[in-house]
């Protein structure tokens, strides 16, 4: 059950992520004086949902609860990029987000902002964790 | 819940009186504690049996299906396995990998590692590690769920 709870909650991070990016570029359209060239097609939202449910799945590739070397998970975390590269890709190509070399390097830029993101939320959150239980710590553990 | 605590001379004299509205899990673990000074689990070591103090033990661990009592600075073999053991304990001791078991009072800090994985160090300089997937039973019994 846990499993899937992790994998609701990926496909719920990707797809804030990549919707967030959306709304950036529309909002760019907007600003620029084009915001009625900037649409979606019905089954975008689909596609994108899709697209946080596969990614989703392929962060169980990564040793979480084994003891692994630094450069050993680095190399994971090189893998997992590259999985989730030719799922974004794979479905972009699908779902129309890239036509010419231009959209296909900004689908490929978007992946990149949208995968730092998530991994800069996943370390701050760590990070926040550690130093909350450091605090309650500090007033339960014994004095030797 | 206010706590009061009063010295007396004599071992007879001892006692705890407990006032409260609701018969929490907190209140039937404080009484446990005070009848049982804490209780202890039967241990060997070189042939001979003792019983450790469950105030003493920092980790238990399971290798190579034989388990082990870590204190500050001894060890013990046990006969029970972990989750024979694991029922034994209280609420100071939480499972924190597949084959540990750990006193969550003897931890002073921890630290995330790369894998997200986070290293416990214990109040005798040693350091472990607690499971990604077992961190919900430390904030458990640090208060924090």
């Amino acid at each position: 059950m846990k499993k899937w709870i992790d994998i609701f909650h990926q496909t719920l991070m990707a797809s804030t992520g990549i919707l967030f990016l959306l709304g950036i570029e529309g909002g760019i359209y907007f600003l620029i004086g084009n915001g009625d060239c900037f649409s979606l097609a019905w089954y975008q939202p689909l596609a994108i949902l899709l697209t946080g449910f596969l990614c989703s799945l392929a962060i169980h590739i990564l040793p979480f609860d084994r003891e692994v070397s630094k450069r050993a998970w680095i190399i994971y975390i090189a893998v997992h990029f590259l999985i989730n590269l030719s799922i974004v890709l794979l479905m972009g190509y699908l779902a129309g987000w890239y036509e010419d070399c231009v959209s296909f390097l900004i689908t490929v830029s978007f992946y990149i902002i949208i995968y730092a993101f998530v991994w800069a939320g996943m370390i701050w959150f760590g990070k926040h964790e550690e130093r909350i239980i450091n605090q309650a710590l500090a007033k339960m553990h014994d004095e030797e | 819940m206010k706590v009061k605590i009063e010295l007396v001379n004599n071992a007879d004299e001892q006692g705890a009186h407990i006032k409260t509205t609701k018969i929490t899990e907190a209140v039937k673990q404080a009484k446990a504690l005070l009848q049982d000074g804490g209780g202890g689990i039967p241990v060997f070591r070189d042939g001979e049996a003792s019983v450790c103090d469950l105030d003493k033990i920092y980790y238990m661990e399971s290798v190579d299906n034989k388990c082990f009592v870590y204190t500050k600075s001894e060890c013990f073999e046990a006969k029970q396995r972990l989750y024979e053991l694991e029922e034994m304990l209280d609420y100071r001791f939480f499972r924190c990998s597949k084959s540990m078991i750990c006193n969550v009072r003897k931890i002073v800090s921890v630290k995330t590692e790369h894998n997200a994985r986070l290293s416990a160090a214990l109040l005798n300089g040693e350091r472990i590690t607690i499971n990604r997937s077992y961190m919900k039973e430390l904030k458990k019994r640090l208060g924090l769920t």
